[in-house]
């Protein structure tokens, strides 16, 4: 590796890039990366993503130097600042104040520098007394939250962040992750790791998707992040199914009357569905079964999985009143309009009622993503709304 | 007034400030003079079939106060009694040991407790079944990740009912499934007549599940009353300046809308410098003890760039809300930062900043909590 000299333009390159580990009891080997080529030049600002165990913290340690390629080439033409390997060096016996110290040299800043920016790493850490005594009295929350604010005068030129670290309480929490941001603009070459696709879009100019350790897709971050989530929400469909089927009914409590089928559509579309997306058209769609020319009535039950009751519905309160057709079977849609539920999994229970009696139901789960979640919170609509505005006469 | 099941009166817990812990005054019993206090004369009681909330930030003594009424430390000052065995849903709760199997683990947990062995292979199973480790149940702690083991701790230690629980941030353990199971579970044996303390600095889950709350702070409780009074001072969110834009409501106005129809809410803005001046607005359902829920959030709408004096109206067509009391919260901030994204917020009135709006809805109830717009039709097969 060589140190960054001004004239040299920085960058990374790694080149069929791989790291082994040998398994526990067994003869054969993880590879954790495995063949991982690419190139990061000065500007870039790249996103790692992936699910768990596909080798995104491996190759970030591969980055920050703290363990050695098992083969393949990494050449890093610049100073790397790794945020996630922050707190790993924490001395126990000295006080915060002196390893802020200590942590400044460690990222080539003599102390005389340090002492003039102490005072502001100092506010920003919000330890107070403790300040002043050893690290080892700290709690978990205080020790993160000193080893963040040691980097907050860096000027980094490779900047590594880890964003699954988690520090502090909410209050600091929110002003680290402005903090990270801010630094992140600094660094002349970012890399991301990070879960959530909103930051990744946000800070990043190019993403790469890692699946079992190689290179799956490598590209803007909105084409990339679309593809990783559509295979995730796929993959999820079943298993969803497979989680929570105990919370599934498809009752006949009445012989001759059940609902044979009910799921979940997307817009025209007449094929089921698991996944629907807040804003675009989504229906559900059932088939009823019961003595042919029969009335009925039907009751629509939504409720989100922590229990909350979002909507209830009954046909004939709408002004609809059902029959089942000669076939001894009907079809029945329920519209949900531009759907305007948040994103979160859903259950949705068909009632047949017959003269006010239940006599067969059934439900289904389904979940929905939003494309575009809310940046304040996590409403349970999303609604369209106006706003109007007047001047008001002085 | 009801006895209290935990009592806690004037307890202080020092810890030795600086340096190492002298032999000699370890040996000799000597005083330390260097010490420093982490919980400092607190005093508290909690009712029969009452979750009181205990929020600080790291450092405040919260975690020590919880290990403090659950007896892992030895208070220096003060009494604590406890009316009822207790559950702490806190670490390994004594029984740490990483080289027991998860099923072991339960084993001596149900032990401690003298469960009745006839229990044992049902209560085994329902923990094995809550705790979702499959096959990893029989495999040894050490080798869980952080979140399997704080699914195990909380499926043992809720498997059979206690009357205390004293629970530390737990109940953001796992995904949003496990955490639905386990705040289910939390509310099953509450509603037996459990009672207990949550430890947290996650302030809905103070909202959802006590009435009353303590703010602790540096060891010293500083603030005490309802959730969401104590809530709106713990945020203590920064209090916009109001110096380039204001809004102009009146405290505690109610508003009004009817389910179904269209809401129209008017506010009055004023805006004193040229600065381009957006509003956003949110609908929430707040039941202390029971839950909190934004129910509709808007996107942040322009409302002018110039100085003056402006009424602004929000519309919402078909109200897709049932009735009932709401808290309105009113926001005004400038346009994002581009590099950063973030707001400068220029005013805002709700209930997190103490000077709430409560938006009254009215109509008839029935449709669930959110009463949108749905179509039936029928076809044929």
């Amino acid at each position: 590796m060589v140190a960054g000299g001004s004239l040299k333009s920085l960058c990374i390159t790694a080149t069929g890039l791989q790291k082994r580990y040998a398994l526990a009891n067994e003869k054969s080997v993880k590879r954790a990366v495995d063949g991982v080529s690419f190139v990061i030049r000065e500007g870039e600002r790249v996103g790692f993503i992936g699910v768990n165990g596909a080798g995104k913290t491996t190759l970030l340690q591969l980055l920050a130097g703290i363990c050695e390629p098992s083969d393949g080439q990494l050449d890093i033409v610049g100073k790397v600042t790794a945020i996630f390997t922050l707190g790993l060096g924490l001395r126990d016996e000295v006080s915060g104040m002196e390893n802020i110290y200590v942590e400044g040299e460690l990222q080539g800043r003599p102390r005389h520098e340090t002492a003039q920016v102490i005072g502001e790493i100092v506010d920003f850490a919000e330890l107070g007394e403790f300040i002043d005594r050893p690290v080892r009295t700290y709690s978990t929350g205080m020790k993160a939250r000193l080893a963040f604010s040691t980097i907050v005068h860096i000027d980094p030129e490779i900047l590594i962040v880890d964003e699954a670290l988690s520090v502090g309480d909410a209050r600091f929490s929110t002003k680290a992750t402005r903090k990270m941001k801010e630094l992140t603009q600094r660094g002349k070459i970012l890399i991301l790791v990070s879960h959530s696709m909103g930051s990744i879009q946000d800070m990043c100019t190019r993403c790469i998707w890692l699946e079992d350790g190689k290179i799956k897709l490598d590209g803007p971050p909105t084409e990339v992040t679309k593809a990783y989530l559509d295979q995730v929400h796929k993959e999820d469909d079943g298993k969803l199914f497979e989680r929570f089927k105990r919370d599934l009914v498809d009752e006949s409590l009445v012989s001759g009357w059940r609902v044979e089928s009910l799921d979940a559509r997307r817009g025209a579309d007449p094929d089921p569905v698991r996944t629907l997306i807040t804003g675009e058209p989504a229906s559900l769609s059932a088939v009823v079964r019961g003595p042919a020319g029969h009335g009925f009535d039907l009751r629509m039950h939504l409720r989100r999985l922590d229990g909350l009751v979002v909507r209830e519905a009954l046909a004939s309160a709408n002004g609809h009143s059902m029959v089942v057709a000669d076939g001894g079977a009907t079809r029945v849609h329920l519209s949900l309009g531009p759907l305007p539920l948040n994103y979160g999994t859903f259950l949705a229970r068909f009632d047949i009622l017959v003269d006010g009696q239940l006599v067969a139901r059934r439900s289904t789960l389904f979940e929905v993503i939003n494309p575009r979640p809310h940046k304040g919170g996590r409403p349970v609509l999303v609604y369209p709304s106006t706003l109007n505005v007047t001047p008001v006469p002085a | 007034m009801q006895p209290a099941v935990i009592s806690a009166k004037s307890v202080t817990k020092y810890f030795p400030k600086c340096g190492r812990m002298g032999w000699r005054a370890l040996l000799t019993g000597l005083s330390l003079t260097e010490r420093f206090v982490a919980v400092d004369d607190v005093s508290l009681a909690v009712t029969r079939g009452e979750v009181v909330g205990i929020l600080g930030r790291n450092g405040a003594g919260k975690s020590t106060l919880l290990r403090l009424i659950a007896g892992i430390y030895a208070a220096d000052k003060g009494a604590i009694s406890l009316a009822g065995d207790v559950a702490g849903l806190f670490e390994l709760g004594g029984f740490g040991n990483g080289q027991l199997t998860g099923r072991e683990f339960a084993q001596r947990y149900l032990q401690f407790y003298a469960v009745k062995r006839s229990l044992w292979v049902e209560v085994l199973s329902d923990i094995h079944d809550f705790s979702e480790l499959g096959s990893y149940f029989d495999e040894k702690i050490l080798t869980y990740s952080a979140g399997m083991a704080a699914r195990l701790y909380f499926a043992t230690a809720t498997a059979i009912p206690h009357e205390i629980y004293l629970i530390d941030e737990i109940l953001s353990v796992g995904d949003e499934h496990f955490q639905t199971k386990s705040w289910a579970r939390m509310r099953e044996r509450l509603a037996a007549g459990a009672s207990g303390l949550l430890v947290t600095h996650n302030w809905s889950a103070v909202i959802k599940l006590c009435r009353t709350s303590r703010v602790l702070q540096a060891g010293r409780v500083v603030l005490d009353g309802r959730s969401d009074t104590v809530v709106a001072c713990y945020l203590d969110l920064p209090k916009a300046q109001s110096d380039r834009a204001r809004l102009v409501v009146e405290a505690s106005t109610v508003m009004h809308g009817t389910s179904g129809d269209t809401l129209r809410i008017v506010f009055v803005v004023e805006i004193w410098q040229s600065v381009a001046v957006e509003a956003a607005v949110s609908i929430e359902a707040l039941q202390l003890g029971v839950g909190w829920e934004p129910i509709i959030l808007t996107e942040f709408c322009a409302v002018a760039s110039m100085p003056g004096r402006y009424s602004a109206e929000l519309i919402v067509d078909q109200l897709p809300i049932a009735p009932g009391d709401y808290l309105l919260s009113l926001f005004l901030a400038a346009p994002p930062d581009p590099g950063t994204g973030a707001r400068d917020v220029l005013d805002a009135c709700g209930w997190t900043y103490g000077n709430g709006v409560t938006l009254r809805i009215d109509g008839a109830a029935g449709g669930g909590l959110a009463p949108f717009a749905v179509e039936w039709s029928q076809e044929a097969v």
